[in-house]
Order: C-alpha cells, then sequence, then structure tokens
C-alpha cells in the first residue's frame, strides 16, 4: 500500500494561486472555502522587507487530532494515509474543525446550491440562461472510494456537514495527481508514494532539508515544505481576508 | 506566531453555552443529592429528592441542547450507534464521544432516581421507592453520583482538547467547570428549598461557600498558567471585565459575602443562590464566547 505525501517547495512558490483555482474547480467547493489556501506574508521592516507564501492544504496528518476527536468516526485516516471525511456519518458538531491546529476544515453552514459564486437556480441567472446552463459539477466526485467504500469526494455537498481537502482522491485512486500539483506552473507541489524510493517526493526529501508545519504539536503530517522556514513571530499576513482560511 | 494562528472558530455559541450550564446544575445537584442519600440522614431526603427532580428534567434538557447545537440533528444517534453497522459508538479517546455516553448513562440514573423519588412521595406506586432506597437505591445513587460528576466536568476537558486561544492553554478547564457545576447545583438547592427551613440547608450553604473559594482558586491558578500571549487577545477586553464583574464579584466574592453576613434581610440566602448561578453562567458565556472572539 502507498503512502501518499505532499511536498511543497517554498522556493518556488511565487503566490499566483493557481493551486487554489484549481482546487475549485475539481472538487466544487463552495464559496469561501478554501481547501488549498495561500499563504502571503511579510518579514522585516520597511524597506528591507521579503514576501513569501505557504501554500497550505490538508496536512494528512499521521497523528490526525481531528479523526481522533470526531465522535462519529465520520473523520478517518485510510491506510495509504489519507485523512477522509464521510459526508454520510458527519452530525455537524464541528469538533474537527477546533481540534486541528491548520484551520484546513471549513462548515457547509449554507446550502451549498446557494453559496456558490453564482446560483444557477436564481431566477435572475435562469432568465439570462433560459435553464440551459447546469453548473459544472464533477462527476467522480460521487462515486464511493476506498477500502471502507465511503462517498468522501469533493466538496459541497451538504448543508451541515464539515468538509475539507482529500488529497483528490477521486484522482489518486485513478492514478492521478491532485489538482493543485497538476496545476502548478512552476513545479512547487509534488505528490507520491513516500515508499517509493523513485517517487518525486521520496528524493526531494532526500536530497534538501525539509520542515512540516507545527510539528512541535505531534500531528506528524503527510506535507512536507523544503526551501524555507515556518511563519514565526516575525512574519504577518500581509492581506485582509474576507473569507475565513 | 501563535500555535492558534491558523486555527478556526467552531462557533460553538448560545445552543453550547446553555448546555454546559444546565449540564452542570444537573450533574452537581445529582452528586450533592447522592451524598446526601449515602451518607446524610433521614431528615435530609426531601433535600436529596430535590435534586432528583433537578437532576432528570437537566438530563433531558442538556440532551435537547445538545442535539440542537448540531447542524445534522437528525444524524444525533450516529454518536451512540454506528450508522452502517448498528455497533455501539463509543470512542474513549474523543470527549464528545465520552461525554454523549456520559450524558446517557447520567439521564438513565437521574431518571431512575427520579422515579424513586416520587415514589417516595406518593406520587408512583411505593415498591418504586426501592430504586433510590437500599442496596438498589445505594447502586443508582453511586452510579448517578458519578454519571453527575462526570457531566459537570467533561465539558471543559472538551474545551481543552482543541487548539483555540485559552481553551487549548489550560488543563485547569475541566476543573473549573467541576467546581462550578458543583456550587450551581448547590446554589439552586438552595433557591427552591430555602423557605422549607430544611435542616440540611446550613451544610449546603457551607458546601456552597467551600466550592465558590475552590473555584476563585482555581480561576487564578487559571488565568495566572496560560500567559500574557494568550490572555491580551482573548481577555483584555469586554470579556475580561465581565470575567471580573459577572463571575469573581457577582458570582463568587458576594455570594460569599452573604453567606457569612445577612445584608439583604430574609432575602439573604435565595439572593446569594441566585448570585450564585449568574456567576455560573456568566462564567461559561466568558470561557466560550471569548474565545471565539479572539
Amino acid at each position: 500500500m502507498a503512502r501518499y505525501a505532499m511536498v511543497i517547495d517554498l522556493d518556488r512558490c511565487t503566490g499566483c494561486r493557481a493551486c487554489m483555482q484549481a482546487c475549485k474547480v475539481e472538487n466544487n467547493t463552495p464559496m469561501a472555502n478554501f481547501w488549498m489556501y495561500v499563504f502571503r506574508f511579510e518579514e522585516g521592516e520597511y524597506p528591507n522587507t521579503h514576501v513569501w507564501f505557504m501554500p497550505r492544504p490538508c496536512m494528512h496528518c499521521d497523528n490526525a487530532p481531528c479523526a481522533k476527536v470526531c465522535p462519529v468516526g465520520a473523520r478517518y485516516k485510510r491506510v495509504d494515509g489519507l485523512v477522509a471525511t464521510d459526508w454520510d456519518r458527519c452530525i455537524g458538531c464541528r469538533y474537527c474543525e477546533v481540534a486541528c491546529p491548520y484551520g484546513v476544515n471549513y462548515f457547509n453552514w449554507k446550502k451549498p446550491s446557494k453559496n456558490y459564486y453564482l446560483d444557477w437556480q436564481d431566477e435572475d441567472v435562469v432568465q439570462v440562461t433560459g435553464g440551459a446552463v447546469p453548473p459544472y459539477r464533477n462527476p467522480d466526485l460521487d462515486a464511493p472510494y476506498g477500502e471502507e467504500h465511503r462517498r468522501t469526494a469533493g466538496g459541497g455537498r451538504l448543508k451541515g456537514v464539515i468538509e475539507k481537502c482529500t488529497f483528490c482522491v477521486h484522482r489518486v485512486e485513478r492514478g492521478l495527481k491532485p489538482a493543485c500539483v497538476e496545476n502548478c506552473p512552476l513545479f512547487a507541489l509534488h505528490f507520491g508514494d513516500l515508499d517509493d524510493p523513485n517517487s518525486t517526493v521520496a528524493q526531494l526529501l532526500r536530497r534538501k532539508p525539509s520542515f512540516r508545519l507545527l510539528e512541535e504539536l505531534g500531528t506528524e503530517p503527510r506535507v512536507y515544505y523544503i526551501g524555507g522556514h515556518p511563519p514565526s513571530t516575525e512574519s504577518r499576513q500581509i492581506e485582509e481576508v474576507k473569507a475565513r482560511v | 506566531m501563535p500555535d492558534s494562528f491558523f486555527t478556526a472558530s467552531p462557533e460553538w455559541r448560545w445552543w453550547i453555552v446553555f448546555y454546559f450550564f444546565v449540564g452542570g446544575i444537573a450533574g452537581g445537584a445529582f452528586a450533592i443529592a447522592a451524598l446526601l442519600r449515602l451518607f446524610g440522614r433521614e431528615v435530609d431526603r426531601p433535600l436529596s429528592r430535590l435534586g432528583y427532580y433537578i437532576a432528570f428534567p437537566g438530563s433531558i434538557i442538556s440532551g435537547i441542547l445538545l442535539i440542537a447545537d448540531l447542524k445534522r440533528p437528525e444524524r444525533f444517534w450516529h454518536m451512540l450507534i454506528q450508522s452502517e453497522t448498528f455497533a455501539p459508538a463509543f470512542k474513549w479517546w474523543s470527549p464528545i464521544s465520552v461525554g454523549s455516553w456520559g450524558l446517557l448513562l447520567f439521564g438513565l440514573f437521574s431518571f431512575l432516581a427520579f422515579v424513586g423519588g416520587l415514589a417516595e412521595v406518593g406520587i408512583l406506586p411505593r415498591g418504586l421507592q426501592a430504586l433510590v432506597q437500599g442496596g438498589l437505591g445505594a447502586v443508582v445513587n453511586v452510579l448517578g453520583g458519578i454519571s453527575g460528576f462526570f457531566l459537570a466536568g467533561y465539558t471543559g476537558v472538551l474545551l481543552s482538547t482543541t487548539n483555540r486561544p485559552l481553551w487549548s492553554d489550560t488543563v485547569w478547564l475541566g476543573l473549573l467547570f467541576l467546581l462550578s457545576g458543583f456550587s450551581t447545583g448547590a446554589a439552586l438547592l438552595i433557591l427552591l428549598s430555602w423557605r422549607q427551613n430544611l435542616p440540611a440547608l446550613a451544610w449546603l450553604k457551607e458546601l456552597d461557600t467551600w466550592v465558590l473559594g475552590l473555584e476563585l482558586v482555581v480561576l487564578i491558578v487559571l488565568l495566572a498558567t496560560v500567559g500574557m500571549a494568550v490572555l491580551r487577545p482573548v481577555l483584555f477586553n469586554a470579556w475580561g471585565v465581565l470575567l471580573v464583574l459577572g463571575v469573581v464579584l457577582v458570582g463568587i466574592l458576594v455570594p460569599g459575602l452573604l453567606h457569612y453576613r445577612p445584608l439583604l434581610g430574609r432575602l439573604t440566602v435565595p439572593g446569594a443562590a441566585l448570585l450564585v448561578l449568574v456567576g455560573g453562567f456568566v462564567l461559561r458565556v466568558v470561557m466560550l464566547l471569548s474565545s471565539e472572539a479572539a
């Protein structure tokens, strides 16, 4: 069984946020839900400042606090290391949201169909489209995945359940890479099997020093960063983001 | 950068505030009732029955509040039964899972004691008073008391196992909520029984005073150990003022004083009890919502 991990090269990332866009399109996530989010940090004092970018997907921790605290087993760790959410089992208690130190969980407070950038059922939109143009929905997201055969892919499913990055489980199970990795124009994101010595991730981690986010908490993240440093007390987030990130 | 930089608020608001408050009172009242029943005298039985009458409705209200906060309330049974296999769903390492079972057990024992209490006063068949008397009564009181003890305190532990500001920065929340559950449970018992002049009332007031003192000590330790980096964004604001005025002054110091000096005449006893209840509620409000505001 593969042991999947992601390696993010901070030296290569330019903060273009193509990964965020690719994730939204691939997973049909509702408005303001960014399963992949690129933080923009500034350090130093003007005029000697340094700006850098840090993509943050779900860390798919080996010691996942979210899976530990979930009272109903809706959040669970798959044997290949992916941390999955079973939408059909989630009760909407939001305990995973507070247990996760990375803030990767997004709760569907609204009915997802009413929470996209465009509500295709809105009467004003229907006047223009004539109802002929359906909203795009990735059909791969509806199948059950994993040995457990549970519906865990994609977003925007139900009001009142939690969602997060799945490492594009529907693509990974077909031998493809997650959408964010596939669409990064600068090859800053890498995905693969840690147990395969020839995989890009294994090679990069052998060649370069790496760190994991908030490693001291003992969560054992499956996302590794190379070519940079963790955010520190010197790092300031340089934008006011309207949506929760 | 604090550990909680990336974390998100779960938006646990008023349903949870009231659940923590009512659950604390119910658990505390039953634990006191069980102590009176197990170690008290015959004349203390009316007060212990009052504890049962508070605990059972409190457990029902707690369950309703907990389910109301779920955003898929129709799936609440997933907390007790696995939806695919229908096997019991119990995760001893998840505070919500353990809490759900704890609340269920507390509901069961408080119901048995409630029925036994009604049987003692002749509302239900006399045979049912065995539920609170003799060997069976001892079992119901011990197990109900333990589950009440648990219900009053686990909510603080639940908050401590998160990664949110304040909640995750202290291990004292469980003890604080437990003591507050006892003090508010005792206060409600006093409030509902002060006109009857029951013999155990003096003991209850003394217990309440001691518990309030301990609560103040634990609160000070909690605040002293979380550090300024957490206190500044979380409590150096209106929430901090509310904590000092609403909890320390109104909920602990003034009632503690009233237990020794009858400054309000014949209303001193119920007045002190009412203030303890107000303080217990404000404590839950501040501890939950100040972290949310950070």
